[in-house]
Order: structure tokens, then sequence, then C-alpha cells
């Protein structure tokens, strides 16, 4: 009865963190590794459904590892069914790639209106750059202009997020390329070394918790567990 | 006469300035009540135009377009609400709380109000609790809108509602707020007096508030 | 004026850092949200799951915001009203303020005249009740038994017509099932001039209590969501048992427990938000030799100090328990573990400590033990009372003038305070051997049972008003009726 079972492991991520996770997952600890594309969160009332989807199709009861936050609310409404969620307690991605809430925080707080371009971003995602060339064709140069500046007049700085050195070197050309783009609102282009912090912690409860089975450790303010039957709650990201 | 409406509002969800600029001339033209003209088309328009957004049907640029039709169509509409001796019913005050840039929101539901009647003081975006507090002590409104579009931010709602009530002005004004990551729960939570799930709905309660609808 | 001074206002006992507070803080919300209970009550999961919880047949978890909100709403402070408005007999529940009070459902009584253990019955309510209201550390009220002379469904409801006329200090009340509890109920609006007058100033307070480990019941949900809706303060509370219903370990055992009063909490602030509700319970450590739940043993006020701690840090008032005994008879070790116990539940502001009187592992209750025990409180009381520092009481002049080698006897200062700076027991005899060899070589017993005897042959109790006793009539007519063909 309290013998702990083992729960299989299954990983559903955001596309942005496809880097970070593929490094440091550990090799045969997820079943199932599953990488979303990056513009879910575009859409918040949608999201939860697309992920619900990918759960609902699992044919046994795993521990869940979600790549996200709460992502403008796109997480709101996933439930459980017969798995264990695991979701680092986050609003978006920028806090897992700079490696704490803290430092989340804090770059927020003093730079609010700050973009982030990481290696995913760049690769896969959009940015202000790749936006205005989508416009181009559909409204023409003109109106495209007005719509990125509708959009990005506020905005102060553009920040590279990257894990390492050579990363960073590898990223800079394409990031100052957009930064060059971003300077008729005045942005100014900054360079960061991100941590890994918190998505090895994450991979560190997920082994903890497929080996402990039901009983879980207790969750800690920088993660929440969504026990099987339950439902994510925006309020549960509030710290 | 309808017609000319569902063109009016067409041309707004099409995200055509030009266009919907020239319908409204020709509705003025045509001696149609001003009030009419945006109650009837273009707010009708708007509004669809925030439904389709959160259905994910249309995205933030045919957004934009459509709130610049609104606006271009709101300028042929202006001298002709004032001379038609529509009142102002009302005053408001809105902002974008601290640590929050977007306010493409805020400027729609602005757009509507001003349209229903109202004086609009538009103190902008990042605005900190103090500032609010400021402005409505200067401003006087009847309402005061609040806007967020992050999670993270949407917490500043619930300080800055604390700090108005802190200053003692709470029961000076209606507060209402929205944003994407708003919903009614959380409004109820933080003890504002309403919700608006866009910015047709945002001004409606705001004519609510002041006994005009 | 002292600027930047800190005073200490009576004792201070801490026994958990806030560090530890919090860990068990947040262990309690764990098992809440992640393992849960079943709740044995429909409309109790529904309401719940419409709250927000999540509801899987019968487990019901809790998202940790919901227990928090609950938490938030739950009052700190407030008050029991005496039903007779004597301000005396108010009990202010807030913090620093420890009350005492005996406990109910014993099958035992020790018999007033013989001191012999026999059957509790129905005549022994009002006496217990008169010795309440008279014994000054005493402040609330319970009937130290369950009437064996009744049908066995109506012990609570007789208990409480019993007591209530005979008491004007607030009785927490007991009851089979929500019946009992609308039937108690009756009686105390009734004196308070109805619901609305009984809402502003209540005159009484309900127990129900879960089950360990993790088990919500149905009755007590019934009850509870009777006293919810009837705003009656509310007592939800386990008797876990160490190394039985729950772990063995002190710090698990406050936790499970917690658990399980919270999970009640949540569902009384939905249907009443603000209501009055007390967390707490009998937290002791299961004999492993005689397999019963040990009232007199260390664990137990242990326990319960860890608990009150819990509780005071979550922001909500503790039922404590003390004032018990596992012994069989009125003896030394009765007042060794009664007195233990209660000095705990002082030092800790145990809001509400009841069993105060319970013998034999709380199977019998004992009116003598109670007597005894308001010594023990009122001795408790004085060192939880601490000591003033000021000007005055540091008396540095009147050292001075009395300088060395003099007296202080015929000071103006010692006459000032000697009232009120010593305690004067009642009990407990101080006299030299030969007064006391002249006045008849009393034991503390004996004296204890003279004093029984005493108040029960002098106390006068307020009287309730006549409509009172009519509703008392009517409820009882109508609880027999109801269960006459059971």
């Amino acid at each position: 009865m309290s013998s702990p079972e083992k729960l299989p492991v299954v990983v559903v991520s955001c596309q942005v963190l496809q880097d970070l996770l593929t490094g440091l997952l550990p090799a045969g600890l997820a079943e199932q590794v599953t990488f979303m594309d990056y513009g879910l969160h575009r859409v918040p009332g949608k999201m939860a459904g697309t992920l619900q989807e990918v759960l609902d199709d699992l044919e046994q009861p795993s521990l869940v590892v979600l790549g996200y936050g709460l992502c403008g609310t796109g997480l709101k409404g996933l439930r459980a069914g017969p798995h264990t969620l695991l979701v680092p307690r986050v609003d978006d991605c920028i806090a897992l790639l700079l490696g704490s809430y803290h430092a989340y925080m804090r770059e927020f707080q003093a730079v609010p209106g700050t973009y982030y371009l990481s290696k995913g971003w760049l690769e896969s995602g959009s940015h202000p750059l790749k936006e205005y060339h989508e416009y181009v064709p559909v409204y023409g140069e003109k109106e495209a202009m007005w719509l990125m500046d509708q959009q990005y007049q506020h905005y102060e700085r553009l920040v590279l997020v990257a894990h390492n050195q050579a990363d960073l070197e590898t990223y800079r050309p394409q990031a100052e390329e957009v930064s060059r783009f971003c300077e008729r609102w005045a942005m100014r282009y900054e360079e960061m070394l991100g941590s890994d912090q918190y998505v090895r912690r994450l991979i560190e409860l997920a082994e903890q918790l497929a080996s402990n089975g039901a009983s879980a450790p207790m969750a800690d303010k920088d993660f929440l567990i969504v026990p099987p039957g339950g439902e994510i709650r925006q309020e549960s990201f509030m710290r | 006469m309808s017609r000319l409406y569902e063109r009016i509002s067409t041309a707004i969800m099409e995200g055509d300035a030009d266009k919907t600029a020239k319908l409204v001339q020709r509705g003025i033209d045509q001696e149609l009540a001003a009030k009419e003209i945006l109650d009837n088309a273009m707010v009708v328009g708007m509004g669809e135009v925030g439904v389709r957004f959160k259905a994910g049907d249309m995205f933030v640029p045919e957004v934009l377009m459509s709130a610049d039709s609104m606006q271009a169509g709101l300028e042929v509409l202006r001298p002709h609400l004032v001379a038609s001796g529509v009142k102002l019913i009302g005053k408001i005050l809105m902002g974008t709380v601290k640590g929050d840039l977007h306010d493409i929101g805020k400027n729609l539901v602005n757009m509507m109000c001003e349209g229903a009647g109202f004086e609009i003081v538009d103190i902008g975006f990042n605005v900190d609790p103090e500032k609010f507090i400021e402005a409505i002590k200067e401003h006087q409104p009847d309402v005061v809108g609040m806007s967020a579009m992050l999670t993270t931010t949407m917490r500043a709602m619930a300080q800055t509602i604390k700090a108005i009530e802190e200053a003692g002005l709470r029961d000076q004004v209606k507060i209402m707020v929205g944003g994407a990551p708003v919903d009614a729960a959380f409004a109820e939570r933080i003890g504002a007096d309403g919700y608006g799930s866009n910015a047709p709905a945002g001004s409606d309660l705001a004519k609510k508030f002041v006994g005009a609808a | 004026m002292r600027t930047n001074y800190v005073i200490n206002s009576g004792v201070r006992f801490q026994l958990l850092s806030q560090d530890q507070l919090q860990e068990m803080f947040d262990g309690v919300l764990h098992v809440l949200e992640y393992t849960g209970l079943d709740v044995y009550h429909d409309e109790a999961r529904e309401i719940l799951k419409e709250a927000g919880a999540w509801v899987d047949g019968l487990r019901v978890r809790l998202p940790s915001y919901m227990v928090k909100d609950a938490l938030a709403k739950a009052p700190r402070s407030f008050t029991i009203w005496a039903r007779d408005g004597n301000p005396k007999h108010n009990i202010h529940i807030s913090p620093g303020r420890a009350h005492f009070g005996p406990g109910p459902t014993c099958p035992n009584f020790i018999d007033i005249e013989t001191m012999e253990r026999r059957l509790y019955v129905k005549s022994d309510v009002p006496a217990v009740a008169k010795m309440c209201d008279a014994l000054p550390n005493i402040d609330f009220v319970e009937s130290l038994g369950t009437v064996n002379d009744v049908h066995h469904e109506l012990g609570a409801l007789y208990e409480f017509a019993g007591m209530f006329p005979n008491t004007s200090k607030p009785i927490v009340a007991w009851s089979y099932d929500r019946f009992d509890s609308a039937g108690i109920h009756e009686i105390a609006v009734a004196e308070a001039g109805g619901q609305e007058a009984f809402e502003l100033r209540p005159n009484y307070v309900h127990y129900c209590e879960p089950l360990s480990p993790l088990v919500s019941t149905f009755e007590a949900l019934d009850k509870l969501i009777f006293a919810a809706r009837h705003r009656v303060p509310l007592i939800f509370t386990p008797c876990p048992i160490s190394g039985g219903t729950a772990p063995i370990t002190s710090a698990g055992i406050v936790i499970q427990g917690a658990a399980e009063s919270w999970m009640g909490l949540t569902l009384a602030q939905i249907i009443q938000p603000g209501l009055p509700y007390f967390m707490g319970g009998v937290f002791s450590a299961m004999d492993m030799s005689s397999m019963i739940l040990a009232y007199g043993a260390p664990e137990l006020p242990l326990n319960m100090a860890a608990l009150t701690e819990l509780a005071h840090f979550a922001g909500l008032p503790l039922w404590q328990t003390g004032g018990c005994t596992d012994s069989k008879c009125f003896d030394e070790q009765a007042i060794i573990e009664g007195s233990m116990s209660v000095l705990f539940s002082a030092l800790t502001g145990g809001d509400l400590c009841h069993d105060v009187g319970y013998t034999e592992s709380g199977m019998t209750g004992s009116v003598f033990q109670l007597c005894a025990m308001d010594e023990a409180i009122g001795y408790a009381r004085r060192i939880t009372r601490g000591i003033e520092v000021n000007e005055d009481t540091l008396a540095v002049p009147v050292i001075h003038n009395v300088g060395p080698n003099g007296h202080y006897l015929r000071e103006e200062h010692t006459r000032r305070y000697y009232k009120n700076e010593f305690w004067y027991p009642k009990l407990c005899d101080r006299r030299n051997y030969e007064e006391w060899d002249m006045m008849g070589k009393t034991s503390f017993k004996e004296r204890t049972a003279a004093r029984v005897r005493d108040i029960l042959a002098t106390h006068q109790p307020s009287p309730i008003k006549p409509e009172t006793e009519k509703a008392i009539e009517k409820a009882l007519a109508e609880a027999e009726e109801r269960v006459k063909d059971h």
C-alpha cells in the first residue's frame, strides 16, 4: 500500500527549451520526449487544449514533466487525469533560461521592457526582425513598420541569453542583426549568461518523483506538483 | 442604412483605415446620427475583432490595423459627436500597471470609452501605484481602468488597488481591470469592481459604473 | 517615555522556531494538496469541488491557495458570550489567553458521595455544570460523561439540556448527528433571542471530530455544515494516536492532524466566511504495552504545544487538551499528570484546553479531578502572568529605605502589592504543623472533596429564560419522538 511504484517519465516541453533539456536529460530517464511548437502561448486559450491531447494520448499513468511556465495563462485548465504533473512555478520560460525565479524578477524589475533572445528562439522562434519580414509581403513596408512600432516602441532592451561562451559567440551575429533593426526604438543590446540551474533541478526532481512513485517529496516554491485528478490553476503560480 | 453599418464594421475588421474613414463620412453625409454610427457599426466591428483575437482567429497585427481603422473613423466622427450634443458622461483614468509595457488593449478601451462619451485621462504604461494615486487626486475620475498583459504584472493590480485603499481613495472611484491573463475570478479576488473581457465590454462596464447604461 | 524597549508580558515559551513552523505548515499544505483526504459526504464534496478542489471519487485534494484563503478568512480573535451577559463569564479568544474546561463522553463517573466509579447518568449533568460554573479557573463547560440512562441516540442533547440551565459559562457541545445539533441549537438560540442575536453573540461552541488517518466522516461533516450554516463557532479536531492512526513521530502526527482539521476549515469558510474555527484535538501516544491512548503521557502536552504553535503560526485558535490522567483513582499520579499538562497548556496559550477532569484515560469523569485541577490552573496562571518590571516594582528606593537588616512587612509598598503579587491557594495547605494537626490533619484529597460538596450545596447559577425552558422541553420531546422506533 505504501511501497513506492515507479512512474514512467514523459517530457512535454516548448521548443524553446529543447537545447537545454536535450543536453541535460540523462539517457533512459524519459520514455518519451515531445517538443511542441514554440508559439502556443500566442493563443493562450487554446494552449491547454493542445497539451491536453498529448497527455490524453499517453498509454499509462506517467510523471509528466512540463517544460513550460504559466505562459500567459496558457497552462490554466490542463488536467492531470491519471498522471502526475511536474511544472516549474514560473510565469514563462525566461526564468528557466536565466536559471532562477530570483534572477527573473531581478531583471524584470530592473528593465521591464526587455525582449529576450535565446538560441531556441533565434532558430525556431520569432523575433522582431523576422516578424517584420513576414509582415512586409502582406501589408507593405510602411504598414509593416507601423505594426512593428505599435508593438515594440516601448521596449528598452534586447538581450541574448546563452548558456556558455561558445553559444554566445555563435549566435551573436544573428542577435546583432536583430539588434540593429531594433535600434529604431532605441533598444540597447546586452548579452547574458543564463544558468541551467532551474532545468537541472527540474530533472532531479523528476528523477526523485519517478523512482518514489506515489509519494512525492514536498513540493517547494519553485515547482508545482499536480497529483492525479488535479488541474492546473492560475493561482498556484502566485508565489 | 444598416447595410452601411455592416460595411463600416467590415472595414474595421479588415483593418482598412481609409475605407473606414470614407464610409463613416458617407454616413455623416447621409445625416445618420453620429452616435448611432459609433454604436451600431464601429463598436460592433471592434467587438468582433476582440472575439476573434481571443479565439486565435485574428492576430496582433490585424488587431492593430483594426484599431487604427477605428481611430480613423473616430477622427471623422468626433466633431459631429460633439456637435450633436453628446454630453460627457464621466471621466475615466486609464493606465497599464507597473512593470507592464503593453498598451494596445488599453488604447482600444480608450477609444471605445471616448466614443461612449467619457473624458479619457491616459496615464500611460508601467505606472506605479503612487502615480495612479496622484492621478486620481489630480483628475478626480469616476472610473479607474487598469490593464496588464503579463501574469507577472497582473499582481501589480492587487498592489495598486491596495495602495488606493490605503490612500483613502477607494470609495471615490470604481475600478475595472482587464488584459489577457485577467479574468472575472481574479478581478473579484483583488477587490476590483469589475472586469472587461475585451474593449467594448470594458466600455460597457464603465458606462454602467456611471449609471449611463 | 521609553522607546525601543521590549517588554515580555507574561511568560514566553517557544517550542519550535519560525523556520520549523514554516516547514510544518508547508507539510500540512502538501498533505492536503498531494495526498488529500477521503470525504464521505456528497454535498461537502460538491461544495469543495465547486470552490476549486480536485475531487477524484471520495478523494479530495485541496490546491494550497484554497487552504491559504480559508486560513486568511478564519478569525484569530473573537468572543464566546455568557448566556446571561455576565462579562466575567465571556471567553475572549485572542493571542496570549488560555482557557480551561472539562471534556465530554466518559462512560463512567466518580460518584460524588461515595467516590466510587459507576456509570454516568442524566442526573450527573447538572452537578458537573454547577461545578464548572462555580470554579474560578474553569472557563467553559462540558459534561464529563455520556448519559447512560436515556435513548442511546439522545445522550448529547440531554447533556446540553442538563448543562445549559446550570451554568452561564459557554458550553462546548457535541452531538451524534445534525438532528441533535439542531435541537441543541434551538435551545441556545431561544436564550440568545433569535438566530440573528445568536450570530452577533454566540453562546456555545460546536465540537465535531473527523477520523484519523485522513478521513472526513459523513457525520462529522454533516454537523460541520449545520454549524457553519448557523454560524456556530466550530471545533473540528481529530484524536489521532501516534503509532496507530498517525505517524509515530510528533512532527508527523501534528501535521497529519492539522491536515484533517484544515479540510473542515476550508469547507466551513466556503459556507460561512469568517466563521470562528478551532483546530487542535487530542494528540497522544499509544502506550505500546497497554494499548491505550495515554492521557497522562508527556507526549500529550508536547504534541499539543507543537500543535498550538502551528495553529497560532497559521492564524487559528487552538483546542488544547490537559488536566487529565490515566490514573484510575484520585491520587498522586492524577495530580502529576494533570498538573503537567495544565501548566504546559497555560504556557503555550492554548486557547481552549479541554478534558480537565478526565481520569482513567478518558473513561471516567471526575469532578474531584476537575476541582483539583482548578487549583493547578490557578497555580499555572500565576506563573504565566510573569513578572512586571518597572520603576515601582524594581523597588530601588524601598530597598534603600529599608536598608541592611531591615524588614519589608510594614512598608506601604508591600501592602500595595501583596494581594496581587502572590497567589493564594484554595486547596494547597500552608499552615504550620500544629495548626494543621488541630484542624484535622486533612489531606489534599479530603479538602478537595469537601470543596466539591460545599460548592454543590451552595452555588447558584443564574437561571435561564422561561422561553428557553420551553425550548428545552420541546427539543427533548421532538427528539424522543424522532428516535422512538430506533
